[in-house]
């Protein structure tokens, strides 16, 4: 329409200078003034306009969601429209953006409430928030402006595992073990009588004293249960047909697994070859094995936003992380498939003195086969095909 | 928020918006009828016309009315075309109606007999004819524009749109259309009302100059009442498209449109009057006016930066005892002021700064209009970027830039430089030991005595005979006691009188100043006596 509007004025211009008429020119400013005062307007308006979204970064799956939007005109020059429109994941929220339409007066302020549904897994971005806004009279063009960012974390489906056991050969941990090998000194279980062949640093002088016979301490066995989760994500060593839903199964299980040691006070690592979008790489730096609640959450961090891809083969990264874990650590190997080289792997995983427990993720075929050569090999092993499976580590 | 609730927000925004964009309507086409009677006026300058401004705004009022009265009929009896008959046979009776209730009731019984005789000749006369003329002209086009407003009139339908199969809307074009006829409408006024009160006698003759029009306040009614409706229309097109989308939108949106349109039009309205519709001086002599108020801005300053200098100088003038030469300046023979020019007064400032404003706004808009159409042909621009006197001039243009650069950059130096100067000028002479000139008799005891000795320490070191730094005064009184024996006495009281001046708080008074002075005196004596007694050797 400017356009119509020029030739109008240069019309209008020519006939002013041909009758001598001066009033052309007040209509001619008057048409300048509004496009000048539209765009000027509309362009200092949306410079004003500041953005604040607010919600709680991170989330279990189901939870809902509430995600605050505030909206401030920070000028004295009220906004006579602006359409807000922020971006949000399709697997959060059913239409997939949020937009309003506003009015807003000199220094006004508005809020809006969504509410995103945490429906699966992931690491999603949210917005980033478009707002814009244009002149009154459609003279000038629409003014943009791009709000932040934000990501939300969820969590994937945790189970609580009561009856996991896992095995250890680190002695004197906090873990009350059955093999007197792992006798832990700082846990004394009871006194008896000294026979011969008990060492002198087990007597108990004060109970010896007491009783007027020699007393020698005895002494629980104990383990430290140092794990690290070996997840295999390469999206080529799960069956074809299943391949999706045996990846997210595989990350539920490393999670439950992971939250069960933490929860046992036990110190937890993580290695995977899935794809991490915050690295620079995309490759995902294995997690050192560590104990706390904040490293579970750091753990489960990595856990919500990990993504299976065609990636480094499982056994390759095996060997290559293997190396940096301490003597007696148990090492769980959530898989999709167990082929024999793997086990080859496992072997001398055993021969350099940690423990291997398999569990295998999803619909395998031949895991009769599978279960037989961990048996042979004596390695714990265990089959995930569905989320129902976890109610055997379940109280 | 629901599609009920969505909808009942979109019909309640369209509502105001519809509405005042008709109350816009029947003022433009009033302002139309307006512009039609001033032309009418201009060839049958005795016609009262002035009833047939409100038959204007009636008419387009009843059009618009009876426009939406037909549309939201569900059931019609008759045809539009019958109820458009009907409707006319009543327009043209209330008409003649109003004329005679104007002429007066005993100009209708005169009349009606001759409606039997020769009816056409009669009831159509040549007044009621032009009243009609100018009835159907507004009643046309406010028609015209009415049937483009109800077309965008379906919000509420656009909301469930997305759910009908090839649903679309065209709002954008007929804005486009009625943007197009409001501009014409608007231009034809300007141009019609501006050859018929023009003075073509004198506009041929070449001695017309810009005239100056006061009744056209319904022309500038016109065109901002058409802004606003632009603006509403803006505002449909952009409703369409979040009906569309189903965006809920704020309930006070058509409202605040119609405030804030109404706020930017107002204020540039009063910028727009304020704004020079005419230049009394040509584009030289208002850049002539321009740089000669420049230049004397610069003469005043250099002179302001001159003063204290020529200032200075007749001081040092008076100082050496010259005064000014009193030669008398010849008698100046005033010249003979020139005729005075005929119809030409003394420009006034506001005459030259609307002269300026105009021709800035008009080099303005140039410029821009030449800067948009090279943007659009980047490749126009470059190829004229590679023609030879194009390049000539590009290259002249960064020489005088360059050289411009430079003057600037010179002329900042110097009178940084001279500021500078200027300062430090004024704050030697503000200080006034830095003038090491004292006057003795404005000193007070103290002073003097500790003037004495330093006049002291400052001619014995001409003399040969300086202060260590290290020496106190007492141990330059006994190194100078040595050389000035004869006048050890004296050295040592003034030695005594300068620490008891300089380190105590007590009162000192004229007469041990005088003291020191005689003393001063003395050894002032002995040291010229030394002095001469050196060079003798």
């Amino acid at each position: 329409m400017i356009e119509e509007i020029l030739v109008f004025l240069v019309v209008l211009f020519v006939a002013a200078a041909l009758l001598r008429d001066d009033f052309a020119f007040t209509i001619l400013y008057l048409f300048a003034g509004i496009y000048i005062v539209g765009r000027w307007w509309s362009g200092r308006a949306v410079k004003a306009i500041r953005i604040f979204r607010d919600f709680t970064p991170r989330a279990f799956l189901g939870d809902d969601v509430k995600v605050r939007l505030e909206i401030r005109n920070t000028g004295i020059l009220p906004v006579p429209w602006l359409r807000v429109q922020d971006s949000l994941p399709i697997e959060l929220a059913a239409p997939g953006l949020f937009k309003r339409v506003l009015s807003m007066g000199s220094r006004g302020k508005e809020e809006f409430e969504y509410v995103l549904k945490t429906r699966k897994r992931g690491y999603y971005p949210i917005g980033p928030l478009v707002a814009s806004s244009g002149d009154l009279f459609g003279l000038g063009v629409e003014n943009r402006l791009e709000g932040g960012l934000s990501h939300l974390t969820v969590y994937p489906k945790i189970y609580i595992l009561s009856k996991l056991e896992l095995p250890s050969r680190s002695p004197m941990g906090t873990l009350r073990h059955k093999q007197p090998i792992f006798e832990d000194p700082t846990r004394v279980l009871s006194k008896r009588d000294y026979v011969a062949g008990d060492s002198l640093r087990r007597v108990d002088w004060k109970a010896t004293a007491i009783t007027g016979r020699l007393q020698v301490k005895q002494f629980e066995p104990s383990i430290a249960l140092e794990t690290a989760i070996f997840l295999n994500l390469n999206l080529n060593e799960y069956d074809l047909r299943a391949r999706f839903d045996a990846t997210e199964l595989a990350i539920i299980i490393a999670a439950s697994i992971a939250n069960r040691v933490i929860d046992q006070k036990q110190a937890l690592g993580l290695n995977t070859n899935g794809l991490d979008p915050l690295s620079n790489l995309q490759r995902f730096r294995p997690l050192p094995i560590r104990r706390g609640q904040g490293h579970l959450m750091h753990i489960l961090d990595v856990l919500a936003r990990i993504e299976a891809a065609e990636t480094l083969p499982f056994l390759d990264m095996l060997r290559q992380e293997i190396v940096h874990l301490p003597w007696g650590s148990t090492l769980v190997l959530v898989t999709g498939s167990a082929e024999e080289t793997l086990f080859d792997g496992l072997f001398q995983i055993r021969r350099s003195g940690l423990n291997a427990v398999l569990v295998l993720a999803g619909q395998i075929a031949h895991t009769q086969r599978i279960r037989q050569r961990a048996e042979y090999f004596k390695f714990p092993f265990y089959n995930i095909r569905t989320e129902f499976d976890l109610d055997m580590w379940r109280s | 928020m629901s599609r009920q609730q969505l909808k009942e927000v979109f019909r309640l925004n369209e509502y105001l918006s519809l509405t005042f964009s008709r109350v816009l309507l029947v003022i433009m086409m009033t302002c139309f009828g307006i512009a039609m009677i001033q032309v009418m006026q201009a060839f049958i300058p005795a016609w009262n016309s002035s009833f047939l401004t409100w038959v204007c705004l009636a008419i387009s009022f009843e059009a618009v009315l009876v426009e939406n009265r037909l549309r939201k009929a569900s059931e019609r009896e008759h045809s539009i075309t019958y109820y458009r008959v009907m409707e006319w046979v009543v327009i043209l009776i209330i008409l003649k109606i109003v004329l005679y209730f104007r002429l007066g009731w005993g100009q209708f019984l005169d009349d009606l007999p001759n409606w039997s005789r020769d009816f056409l000749g009669s009831f159509f006369n040549s007044e009621y004819f032009i009243t009609v003329f100018i009835t159907a002209a507004v009643w046309g086009l406010t028609l015209w524009f009415i049937s483009d407003l109800e077309e965008i009139e379906n919000d509420v339908t656009l909301v469930d749109a997305s759910d009908m199969g090839g649903y679309f809307s065209n709002r954008s074009a007929i804005r486009g259309r009625m943007s197009n006829r409001f501009l014409t409408i608007g231009f034809g006024m300007v141009f019609m009302t501006a050859l018929f009160t023009i003075d073509f006698e004198a506009l041929f003759k070449g001695s017309y100059i810009f005239h100056h029009r006061s009744g056209a306040l319904n022309i500038i009614i016109y065109f901002l009442a058409g802004m606003l409706l632009l603006s509403q229309t803006h505002f449909s097109v952009l409703r369409a498209g979040w009906a569309w989308e189903r965006i809920p939108i704020d309930p006070r949106m058509a409202r605040r449109w119609i405030t804030y349109s109404l706020v930017a039009l107002v204020l540039v309205t009063g910028v727009a009057f304020l704004l020079p519709t005419s230049y009394s001086m040509g584009l030289l002599a208002t850049l002539g006016y321009v740089l000669s108020f420049i230049f004397s801005l610069l003469a005043g300053l250099l002179i302001l930066l001159f003063t204290p200098f020529f200032m200075l100088l007749g001081w040092l003038y008076r100082l050496l005892g010259k005064g000014s030469p009193a030669t008398s300046l010849p008698e100046m023979k005033l010249p003979e002021p020139p005729p005075e020019a005929v119809g030409r007064a003394p420009q006034p400032w506001l005459d030259v700064l609307q002269s300026v404003l105009f021709w800035a706004i008009f080099i303005g808009v140039i410029g821009y209009a030449f800067y948009q159409y090279f943007k659009q042909n980047k490749e126009l621009l470059n190829k004229l970027k590679q023609a030879r006197g194009f390049k000539f001039l590009v290259q002249a243009w960064v020489w005088i830039k360059g050289r411009l650069s430079s003057f600037n950059q010179a002329v900042v130096a110097v009178v940084g430089a001279g500021v500078h100067r200027l300062r430090a000028f004024i704050s030697r002479s503000s200080s006034q030991e830095a003038w090491n000139f004292v006057n003795q008799r404005r000193l007070s005891a103290r002073q003097q005595v500790l003037f004495f000795y330093l006049a002291l320490v400052r001619r014995g070191g001409e003399a040969g005979l300086a202060r260590k730094p290290s020496q106190t005064p007492n141990e330059y009184a006994q190194f100078l006691d040595k050389s000035l024996p004869e006048v050890s006495d004296s050295v040592d009281s003034m030695t005594e009188s300068f620490m008891e001046a300089r380190y105590s708080k007590h009162l000192i008074e004229l007469k041990q100043a005088s003291l020191v002075q005689a003393y001063w005196e003395r050894i002032r004596q002995a040291l010229r006596e030394m002095k001469v007694r050196s060079k003798a050797r």
